[in-house]
């Protein structure tokens, strides 16, 4: 091989390596999204409902169990993959800007700021279905902007004060939450507690929608910024030296994120640690380029909700857990390693 | 006297302060016919109507100790034990004796009944009443003795989807009625339930707990169950909440309620 | 060419730098020395455009600093800072390849043939080829200052602002990372502008030499010029003696404490 060709190949590395990471785990959704229509609490014979996912009408399915795998297991997988690709990649872009590997949508208290949007939108124009995730966004954005503004001290935003920063706006959201609930009657409680803790059951196609476009557009964003978050996350003033418009990206960054947090708060209340979880586990096995951890986090996040909602809805049946409960079970401690390791 | 939690309580000979912690004992405390000498209760408790105008402490999770203590009752009934621990602490050193009784079937409340009329010295009208009571509900032992049980689903609440399940006093009450709960297997009292569980469940009639004190906005049929047989065959049935979930003397109206929906034929 | 006329930078009341002016020569290397708080990492930061000068003002090849995108600018002024930092975990050729931010198209930026050829060129000139694959946070101290040297290198950029640059370094480190910069100056018509507090070390690498005390200039000139010890006591407040270096000729500074008088 040539030096030139070599300089050639070299030249595309990245994006090759993009390519495959993201193939390989695209391939792998597949496969849990598949297997995770196959189960439910409700048995349906595997060929049968194979064969309806294809898109076949006569497959031998009662047209009760097509209304099972239609109408109320796949949306219900298809809004944990959205949920999982909002909070995924929403903490990748957290922790790359604020140069932390805790940060975490939930761990910031902007969880919690959506919920509080929701809340209100709720209770305030109950009747406005977009109104939901219009005000999560709403919220996310100024929990984001308080944690970040309490972070930074005269030495710049310490992991430590982040960490303490985040837990103050989550306990002043969280009496917040308290507050709004004496607001509402009894049922409405009760199902707040529940989505509280992450709910995916339940969705409307709008709502469904709504997350998929909010998706869509966070994902992009942060992709678009992912060379720039490449230099940001090793100093912000080293990557304003190196020719980064830190403020702008900054800026746009908060916004595409909290967009993504309200999507997945405003659709399944918080669901925790899938924004730690994730990147991380992505960064161990890909590396720290943003280009990669971005798209793969996407990816990765949306297998890793759709399995823990799979357990969260099969493991008692016919009860439920909610899915937050699965996701902080298994985020909590990985939480506690990183931040002893540090 | 000895409460339901074992607990020995020294009672004075005449009782003319009494304060209850939860809208049903407030109910059975009336049927008894110690209404009269009831001092305070809680922000629910609002039947008969004379409990609304009793002076008021908070709800059962949160009373008001200094409201209670100001009331100088001499007796407190509550409904649960395991959350009061410091709060019965607090009332014993003052001299006020706390008695705990948790009615969670038709029977526990008829003997509720009588037990309070002994205590509070009222025995003769509790009595009269338990006896109505027990009457009314043998009525309907007999009116549905003969009928094929109807598949009934308890929804507690729609979004996300609550029923009954195996521990709750409602899934027998739904039995007495010459129903059977499709949950009744469930384990919990009232349990997070399955979508997918719910639409294959294919009940026969839906109730639906609705209205009452909690304000229950539980007015419609959760989408899981749109395409169930009772749905189909128009047999929802809205029960005032207040007769269902309050396990006081107005069950026997909830258990007659449910009777006639589920078989109006047995009461022609 | 980067230069600096009359500029002034303030904190609010407080002013940082008043009335210097500097220019920039290719192949030419220039140290600031002064006590902390003398206003010399204020310089190097108005220069490079972190900092907006109160009065005068920067110019960069002619035409006024402010007049650049901040890419533009990182195409031309590169800055080594002292110490990197290294939450996470990035190879020793992803970091150096991140000094191509400037040069390539916005969004994705895929880097290009070119970028990868830099990067590679600047890896075997600061003698870091073997280690391209190895994470930054594995590396020596030294090693990793050269990384961030050749992080700064790999822009191309006619100007070097470095501060500090061998601050944590031993002598053989601070050795070869101003050997470095002194050959990128030669070979490729750069200027250089050193911030240290090493006064031997600049004397010996520096062509000319900038006193600063209080936010003011107080003498330029080359470093025999300006490393006196009647200038360096008004500056430092310490007795120093001069003496010239037995084999480079260049001026060697000795503080001269209480205690050995």
């Amino acid at each position: 091989m040539s030096t030139e060709e070599k300089s050639i190949n070299a030249g595309h590395a990245t994006l090759r390596k993009a390519f495959s990471v993201c193939g390989v785990l695209l391939v792998m959704l597949l496969v849990v999204l598949i297997a995770a229509t196959l189960v439910g609490s409700q048995h349906l014979p595997l060929g049968p409902s194979l064969c309806a996912l294809t898109g076949q009408t006569d497959c031998g399915l009662s047209s009760e169990q097509r209304a099972i795998l239609f109408d109320i297991r796949l949306p219900r997988i298809l809004l944990a993959g959205a949920v999982g690709i909002c909070l995924a990649t929403a903490g990748a872009g957290y922790q790359s800007l604020l140069r932390n590997p805790l940060a975490e949508p939930y761990l910031l208290g902007v969880s919690n700021g959506a919920a509080v949007g929701t809340m209100v939108a709720l209770v305030f124009f109950g009747t406005h279905e977009w109104s939901r995730p219009v005000m999560a966004f709403a919220g996310a954005l100024a929990a984001t902007f308080v944690v970040y503004r309490l972070a930074r001290g005269r030495a710049g935003a310490t992991p430590e004060r982040l960490i303490l920063a985040g837990v103050i706006v989550t306990t002043f959201l969280s009496s917040g939450i308290v507050f709004i609930t004496t607001l509402m009657d009894a049922t409405r409680i009760r199902s707040f507690t529940f989505w509280l803790l992450g709910d995916l059951s339940g969705t409307t196609s709008s709502l469904l929608a709504v997350t998929f476009v909010a998706a869509g557009i966070g994902v992009v964003v942060l992709a678009l910024n992912a060379r720039s978050l490449n230099l940001m996350m090793l100093g912000e003033r080293d990557a304003f030296d190196l020719g980064v418009e830190v403020g702008r990206v900054r800026i746009t960054v908060f916004v595409a994120a909290s967009l993504l947090v309200g999507a997945s708060v405003a659709s399944s209340g918080s669901v925790g640690y899938v924004g730690l979880v994730v990147p991380h586990l992505v960064r161990l096995s890909f590396g720290s380029d943003n280009r990669i951890v971005i798209p793969a986090s996407a990816l990765a996040g949306a297998a890793f909700v759709i399995l823990a909602d799979t357990v969260a809805r099969t493991i008692i049946t016919p009860r439920e857990l909610p899915v937050g409960a699965i996701t902080a079970l298994i985020g909590a401690p990985l939480f506690v390693y990183l931040l002893k390791r540090r | 006297m000895v409460d339901e939690a074992g607990r020995k309580i020294p009672l004075p000979a005449r009782i003319d302060r009494i304060v209850t912690l939860a809208p049903n004992l407030t109910e059975i405390v009336y049927a008894a016919g110690a209404g009269d000498r009831l001092v305070g209760n809680t922000d629910y408790c609002d039947y008969p109507a004379e409990a609304k105008q009793v002076a008021k402490i908070g709800d059962t999770l949160h009373p008001s100790v200094e409201r209670i203590i100001a009331l100088k009752p001499q007796i407190v009934l509550v409904s649960t034990a395991s959350q009061l621990e410091a709060f019965t602490k607090q009332l014993d050193q003052q001299g006020i004796a706390v008695y705990v009784t948790n009615p969670g079937s038709l029977e526990e409340i008829l003997s509720s009944i009588t037990a309070f009329g002994e205590m509070f010295g009222t025995a003769d009208e509790a009595n009269r009443v338990a006896g109505t009571l027990r009457k009314r509900s043998a009525g309907i032992a007999t009116a549905i003795a003969s009928v094929t049980p109807v598949r009934v689903f308890y929804q507690v609440a729609d979004e996300p989807l609550y029923t009954i399940g195996r521990e709750a006093y409602l899934t027998d009450l739904v039995k007495r009625a010459g129903g059977i709960s499709v949950t009744a297997d469930v384990p919990d009292a009232f349990p997070r339930f399955s979508d997918e569980a719910a639409l294959s469940a294919k009940p026969e009639a839906i109730i639906l707990p609705t209205g009452g004190s909690m304000g229950m906005a539980n007015s419609s049929v959760a989408s899981p169950l749109r395409n169930s047989p009772a749905v189909r065959n128009n047999r929802v049935y809205k029960i005032n909440d207040d007769f269902l979930s309050r396990p006081g003397p107005r069950l026997v109206d909830g258990l007659e309620a449910l009777a006639h929906a589920l078989h109006p034929e047995a009461f022609k | 060419m980067l230069k600096a006329n009359d500029i002034t930078v303030s904190y609010g009341e407080r002013v940082a730098v008043s009335n210097i002016s500097l220019e920039l020569a290719p192949r030419r290397i220039t140290a600031i020395i002064g006590p902390n708080g003398a206003g010399k990492s204020t310089m190097l930061r108005t220069l490079n455009g972190g900092m907006k000068p109160t009065a005068g003002e920067i110019s960069l090849d002619g035409q006024s600093l402010v007049a650049y995108s901040r890419r533009a600018i990182a195409k031309r002024i590169a800055v080594v800072a002292q110490e990197a930092d290294l939450r996470f975990p990035v190879t020793v050729f992803e970091f150096v390849l991140g000094g191509r931010y400037a040069w390539s198209a916005p969004g994705w930026g895929w880097e290009t043939v070119r970028d990868v050829d830099a990067t590679r060129e600047v890896l075997r000139e600061t003698q870091l080829d073997t280690l391209s694959d190895r994470l930054m946070n594995e590396l020596s101290g030294g090693e990793r200052q050269r990384a961030v040297l050749a992080r700064a290198l790999v822009t191309n950029a006619a100007v070097l602002l470095l501060d500090e640059p061998t601050a944590n370094l031993d002598m053989a480190h601070q050795a070869t990372i101003l050997t470095l910069v002194r050959q990128r100056c030669d070979n490729r018509e750069t200027s250089a502008l050193v911030v240290t507090h090493d006064i031997n070390l600049a004397a010996e690498f520096s062509d000319s030499v900038l006193l600063m005390k209080d936010g003011r200039g107080l003498a330029f000139g080359s470093p025999q010029e300006v490393l006196t010890p009647e200038l360096l006591k008004e500056v430092f407040a310490v007795k120093v003696l001069v003496d010239a270096h037995p084999v480079s000729g260049a001026p060697r500074v000795t503080p001269v404490h209480e205690m050995l008088r």
